[in-house]
């Protein structure tokens, strides 16, 4: 009975020893295309795109934490939650929900938090430590990089950076220029369709399934990790696959790959549609036909 | 006044996203600070020159020719516009354009990355022998990591000891593959494909580095 109190009495002080939690709701002018700086260390943080030239947040400041801060002008606001000396260790998670003109400008940044963002049609900046990324709509320009957390974008982009160290990436629909680099994580790249892409990781697997544009130039590349790519039934790309130390299997045409030097080498001109390019250490490379997509013409 | 203004603030001082009152703070502390005031010029004149390159760049007209020589043999007839990466001379070029904005790591921390589709001028390479081009390139690589590790040390307490974890078995696996590759290198010098996969490790450490050093800025 003794060690119940003291546990009772214990809990009491540290529950009082942190600030209690608050509720959040503020709104301000800002101008449609105007700045958003949201930073917000430890919690969830959910973007909202819409037509007003406001931004209104709400949520819930968690325990420990020094409070809630927006301020700013119709150029630009800044929002977020500190905590006291950065020490995300002694504070509970809080919580923000965001409402944004949808072409505003926003970054936003946590440390182990998560960031959704919907309906943005702006530039927008993520970055988290350990934090899941998700983002759905067509912002013009998105940047997102997390270390541990994943990344999963849905929309048609025009600009897309994304790189994690651990965690994997999964990008649905369109991009024009677009960049997806892991260390470990997957990168996966489906729907379509890709104009210029990008897609590197050291040991992650890459699998890229998705419809390309005509003239398109998609490059992948990995140490260690598998690679699969299925190109859309009825284009004629232009395909090079090399690796150093592992299989190239080719279902798109009855060619096998030859051996050069250390290596092997598979080159197919299939057409002049596209240019996809493979290099892989010793990641297997796998390349075949996906869905009968629709090859779509480069925009001007 | 001995605080210095963080990158945060300079950068939301650039994107006029400080209220009033931390505007004025700013103000005050950058009449009388010269370092901070040289920050502040610097990353203006970063995002300056940033917001004048083109989105994309066409390729030189000889530097196509002198590509299709190349690849003539395997008959590409391909689109108008190509990637600098696909392009060998662009690992040179990277690396030159590398020690360019290496100079500063805040430049490195606040560089935008370039268009997929965006050249990069093609540079002279003729006469380099690949050994000693690759040599150097791993050079101002590893300059170039060894002041983001600088960097990232004196910030790494505004990390998660998890996230610190997560850096260093990342920043272990990419330090095996570029062995890896830099071994296979050395039995096999004229391997393009090496010397890409070996120039791409190390453009991922240098990412990987950049990223922990932003995230840790940040807080």
């Amino acid at each position: 009975m003794r060690r119940v109190l003291s546990a009772l009495v214990l809990a009491t002080c540290l529950t009082s020893a942190l600030p209690a939690q608050q509720k959040v709701a503020r709104r301000l002018p800002l101008d449609p295309d105007g700045a958003v700086r949201i930073t917000m260390l430890v919690g969830t943080v959910r973007v909202y795109g819409w037509n007003r030239d406001s931004i209104a947040a709400t949520g819930q400041v968690g325990r420990g934490s020094k409070g809630f801060y927006m301020g700013g002008a119709p150029s630009g606001v800044k929002l977020g939650i500190d905590i006291p000396n950065d020490d995300i260790s002694a504070v509970e998670p809080s919580s923000l929900e965001v409402w944004v003109p949808a072409g505003s400008r926003v970054r936003v940044k946590t440390m182990p938090g998560s960031i959704v963002v919907e309906g943005v049609t702006g530039a927008l900046d993520l970055a988290s430590t350990s934090g899941d990324i998700r983002v759905t709509g067509r912002p013009r320009e998105l940047t997102v990089e997390t270390m541990d957390g994943d990344v999963d974008v849905d929309g048609a982009l025009v600009w897309l950076r994304t790189r994690t160290a651990g965690g994997d990436i999964v990008i649905r629909g369109g991009a024009e220029d677009l960049v997806a680099a892991s260390v470990s994580g997957t990168v996966t790249v489906s729907g379509g369709p890709i104009h210029a892409a990008r897609l590197e990781t050291v040991t992650g697997n890459i699998v890229c399934e998705a419809a390309i544009a005509r003239g398109a130039v998609l490059d992948i590349g990995t140490h260690a990790g598998t690679v699969r790519v299925l190109l859309p039934k009825g284009s004629a790309p232009s395909v090079e696959a090399t690796t150093i130390a592992a299989p190239i299997d080719n279902n798109l045409t009855p060619q096998r790959a030859v051996t050069r030097g250390d290596g092997r080498i598979l080159a197919l001109a299939l057409g002049d549609d596209a240019r996809v390019t493979v290099r892989s250490f010793k990641g297997p490379v796998t390349l075949g036909w996906g869905r009968p997509l629709k090859v779509v013409s480069r925009p001007e | 006044m001995t605080q210095h203004l963080d990158d945060q603030l300079l950068s939301d001082l650039l994107d006029d996203a400080l209220d009033v009152s931390e505007r004025a703070r700013a103000d005050d502390h950058l009449a009388t600070c010269s370092e901070c005031d040289s920050r502040l010029r610097t990353m203006r004149g970063v995002v300056t020159r940033a917001a004048t390159l083109p989105r994309s760049v066409d390729v030189p007209a000889d530097e196509w020719q002198r590509i299709r020589a190349r690849i003539g043999a395997r008959q590409w007839r391909g689109a108008g516009t190509m990637p600098w990466w696909t392009r060998r001379s662009a690992l040179l070029a990277a690396a030159l354009a590398l020690v360019m904005v290496s100079s500063g790591v805040t430049a490195l921390l606040l560089r935008p990355e370039p268009s997929v589709t965006t050249q990069a001028p093609p540079p002279v390479v003729k006469g380099v022998p690949a050994t000693a081009r690759v040599a150097a390139i791993e050079d101002e690589y590893a300059a170039t990591a060894r002041q983001l590790e600088r960097e990232l040390a004196a910030r790494k307490h505004a990390l998660a000891p998890e996230t610190i974890a997560a850096v260093e078995r990342s920043l272990r696996t990419i330090d095996a593959a570029i062995a890896e590759a830099r071994e296979a290198l050395a039995r096999d010098p004229g391997s393009e494909t090496l010397e890409r996969l070996l120039v791409a490790g190390h453009g991922q450490k240098i990412e990987l580095l950049r990223r922990a050093a932003r995230l840790a800025t940040q807080s």
